[in-house]
C-alpha cells in the first residue's frame, strides 16, 4: 500500500516536472519570437516601438490560440475515436470548416443575404465532416484504425474539391482573396478582433472541458460495456469530445486557415512524455500546440527578416513538412498490421 | 490584340484567360484548350499564347494533321514583350494574320497611349505604390513584374521594391517600416469600389503610414488588371489616375486622344497638369 502511493507520489512529480519543462519551453519560443521579426532581432525601438511590440504580441496570440485548439481537437478526436493517429486535418474537419465557409459565403453571394459570421459554416462543415469520417469507417459497432484514416483522406480530398468548386463557381475573389493561399494555412496579418476573440473562448473552453472529462476520457479507453460498467456516460462523452473536436478544428480554421497535422504532433509527444493519462496529456498537448505554431511563426519571421525576397511563408507549409514525415513514422505499424 | 488590330470581328472565341472581352464563347484555357468545343467552331487560325511556351499536345496534333492552322505567341511579361508579339515579322500576330500594317498601327497606338500617359505624370513626384493582389495575406507584387513596369510608367515607384521578389507575402511590420507605401492599390480586376466597411481594409488597421493615414485605398478594376497585354495602356492610365488624382481627367483625356489621333503624344491642357 505505502509502495503503491510512493509511486503514485513519485509519478505525480514526474509530470509535473515534464510539465515544468514543457512550459519552460513555451516560454523560450514566446521570448523568441518577441525578439524575432520579418524586420530585425531584438526588442523594438524608436517611433514604432509599440506598434511593432504590439504586432508581435498579437502573432503570439493568435498562433497559441490556433496551436492549442488543434491540439485539443487532436487529443479530442484520438479519445473519441480510439486512434493515436486520428487528426482534424487528416480526418477532414479543417477542411470540412473551409467548405462550410465557403459554402456560407456562397450561398450569401447568391442570394444577396447576410449569412452570418464564418464561425457557423466552419462548425457546422466540420462537425458534419466527423459525423461523415465517424459512420464511414464504422463497421459492426467497431471503427477501423485504417479505415478511418482512409475514409478521412477521401473525404478531405472531397472537401478540397468543393471548395475549389465553389470558389470556381463564384468567380475569382469573390469568396476568397486566393483559395489556394487560404489552404495553405497562414496566420492572418489584420489586428485581432471578434473571430480572434470568439476562437480564444472556445479554446480557453475546451483546455477546461476537457480537463474536466480527464478521467472519464482515461476509463472510455476500455471498451464501452467496461467504461459503462465503471460509471462512465459514454454516449454523454462521445457527444462532448465530437462537439470539442469539430469546434475546436472550426475555430482553428476560421483564424488561421486549414493547418495540417499541429492536432497529430502535439498530442503524440505529449504523450510519449508524460504517458497516457488524459488531465496531464491535455495540458501538455495544449502546451506543445502552442508551442509549434510560435515556433513555425518565429521560423517565416526569422526567414523574412534574413531572406526578404522570400517573405512571411505560410506557417501551414512549416506544419505540413515537419508533421507529414512524422505522420507517415507512425503510421508504419499500421501499414505492417494490414500486409500481415 | 486582335481587337485592337480591328480584327475583333473575326474572333470566334476566346480562351477563359480572356472571358472579358465582347461577351465572346470560351473555349477553355491557354494551357489547357477545350478540343471539342474548339472542333465545333472550326476556326481556319488558333493562336495560343501557353505559360511554358509549349502548345497543348493535342492542339499540335490538330494543328499538324492540317484540321487548323496554330500559331503560338511567347507570353508577354513586358510592354516589349507585347509590342514584339503584334510587329514581329516571323510570329508575331501581324505576321500571323497576313496583315503587318494593323499590327504596326496597333503597337503604334499602344505606345502613343503610353508615352501620352507617361508624359501628364513625368514631373510629378513618383509615390511609394504597394500593389496588393491578396489583402488578407499581404501578397504584393514586387519588382521586375509587368505591374512593376505599369506602375514605372504611371509615374509610381514600387513600395515592395527592396524585397526583390516578383510576389511575396509581406509582414505588416514590413508594410509599417520597410514599404511604408503612400497609396496602396488592390489588382482586382472587376472589383468594386473601396468602402470604408470593406474587409480588406482590416490589414492595414493600425498602421501610420501614410497611406493609410490619407485613407489612400484604391481598386483598380480593368477586366484585363491582373493580366494586361495591348490593354496595359489602359491598366496604366488608370493606375496613374489613381495615383495622381489631381491629374486623373488629364491623363484620361491624353489616353484617350493617343487611341484616337496618330502623331505626337497628346500633351495635355496646362490648367489641367499643374495643380
Amino acid at each position: 500500500m505505502t509502495e503503491a502511493v510512493a509511486r503514485n507520489d513519485r509519478s505525480r512529480r514526474r509530470t509535473t516536472i515534464i510539465l515544468s519543462i514543457i512550459a519552460a519551453v513555451l516560454l523560450s519560443v514566446v521570448a523568441a519570437r518577441l525578439l524575432t521579426s520579418s524586420i530585425g532581432l531584438g526588442l523594438p525601438s524608436g517611433d514604432n516601438a509599440w506598434f511593432l511590440m504590439r504586432e508581435r504580441l498579437e502573432h503570439l496570440a493568435v498562433a497559441a490560440i490556433v496551436g492549442v485548439a488543434l491540439a485539443l481537437s487532436g487529443v479530442a478526436l484520438q479519445a473519441l475515436l480510439r486512434n493515436p493517429l486520428a487528426e482534424p486535418y487528416i480526418l477532414g474537419l479543417s477542411t470540412g470548416a473551409g467548405l462550410g465557409i465557403m459554402l456560407q459565403g456562397y450561398v450569401g453571394l447568391t442570394l444577396a443575404i447576410a449569412m452570418g459570421p464564418p464561425e457557423w459554416g466552419a462548425i457546422v462543415g466540420s462537425s458534419l465532416s466527423l459525423l461523415v469520417v465517424y459512420l464511414a469507417s464504422r463497421r459492426r459497432g467497431i471503427i477501423d484504425r485504417l479505415g478511418l484514416l482512409l475514409a478521412g483522406v477521401v473525404l478531405s480530398t472531397i472537401n478540397g474539391a468543393l471548395i475549389l468548386l465553389l470558389d470556381y463557381l463564384a468567380g475569382p475573389g469573390q469568396l476568397r482573396d486566393s483559395v489556394s493561399e487560404w489552404m495553405m494555412g497562414a496566420l492572418a496579418v489584420r489586428p485581432m478582433g471578434l473571430t480572434d476573440a470568439i476562437a480564444a473562448s472556445a479554446a480557453s473552453a475546451g483546455v477546461l472541458l476537457l480537463y474536466w472529462h480527464g478521467p472519464a476520457m482515461d476509463i472510455a479507453t476500455l471498451d464501452d460495456d467496461e467504461a459503462a460498467s465503471l460509471g462512465v456516460p459514454v454516449g454523454r462523452l462521445r457527444l462532448v469530445l465530437l462537439t470539442s473536436a469539430s469546434v475546436l478544428a472550426a475555430a482553428a480554421v476560421v483564424v488561421a486557415g486549414p493547418i495540417a497535422f499541429v492536432g497529430l504532433i502535439a498530442p503524440h509527444l505529449a504523450r510519449s512524455l508524460l504517458g497516457p493519462v488524459h488531465r496531464p496529456l491535455i495540458l501538455g498537448a495544449a502546451m506543445l500546440g502552442a508551442t509549434l505554431l510560435i515556433a513555425a511563426d518565429t521560423a517565416s519571421a526569422a526567414i523574412a527578416y534574413a531572406k526578404p525576397s522570400f517573405g512571411m511563408i505560410p506557417v501551414g507549409i512549416f506544419t505540413a513538412l515537419i508533421g507529414g514525415p512524422a505522420f507517415l513514422w507512425m503510421l508504419r505499424p499500421q501499414l505492417g498490421r494490414g500486409m500481415e | 490584340m486582335l481587337i485592337d488590330m480591328g480584327k475583333g470581328n473575326h474572333l470566334l472565341a476566346v480562351s477563359k484567360d480572356d472571358s472579358s472581352v465582347l461577351g465572346l464563347p470560351t473555349c477553355g484555357t491557354y494551357n489547357r484548350p477545350d478540343i471539342e468545343q474548339l472542333l465545333a467552331l472550326a476556326p481556319d487560325l488558333v493562336i495560343t499564347q501557353p505559360d511554358g511556351g509549349e502548345p497543348s499536345p493535342k492542339l499540335q496534333k490538330l494543328a499538324d494533321a492540317g484540321v487548323f492552322k496554330l500559331a503560338v505567341l511567347p507570353h508577354a511579361r513586358s510592354v516589349a514583350d507585347v509590342s514584339q508579339s503584334l510587329i514581329d515579322a516571323d510570329w508575331g500576330l501581324g505576321a500571323v494574320v497576313a496583315d503587318p500594317q494593323a499590327a504596326s498601327a496597333a503597337e503604334r497606338k499602344m505606345r502613343q497611349q503610353l508615352d501620352s500617359v507617361a508624359a501628364v505624370v513625368s514631373d510629378r513626384d513618383r509615390p511609394r505604390v504597394l500593389l496588393v493582389l491578396n489583402p488578407s495575406t499581404l501578397g504584393v507584387i514586387g519588382p521586375k513584374t509587368t505591374h512593376d513596369e505599369i506602375l514605372q510608367l504611371a509615374g509610381g515607384t514600387n513600395a515592395a521594391e527592396s524585397f526583390g521578389s516578383s510576389y511575396l507575402q509581406l509582414s505588416r511590420e514590413q508594410v509599417q517600416t520597410i514599404a511604408r507605401p503612400d497609396v496602396i492599390l488592390l489588382i482586382q480586376p472587376n472589383g468594386q469600389s473601396v468602402t470604408e466597411s470593406d474587409a480588406w481594409l482590416r490589414s492595414f488597421e493600425g498602421l501610420t503610414v501614410p497611406a493609410v493615414t490619407q485613407r489612400r485605398f484604391v481598386v483598380i478594376r480593368h477586366p484585363q488588371a491582373s493580366l494586361p497585354a495591348s490593354s496595359i495602356p489602359a491598366v496604366v492610365a488608370e493606375i496613374a489616375a489613381a495615383i495622381h488624382p489631381q491629374d486623373a481627367q488629364a491623363i484620361q483625356r491624353a489616353y484617350e486622344l493617343a487611341g484616337r489621333v496618330e502623331g505626337q503624344p497628346v500633351a495635355p491642357a496646362a490648367n489641367e497638369t499643374k495643380p
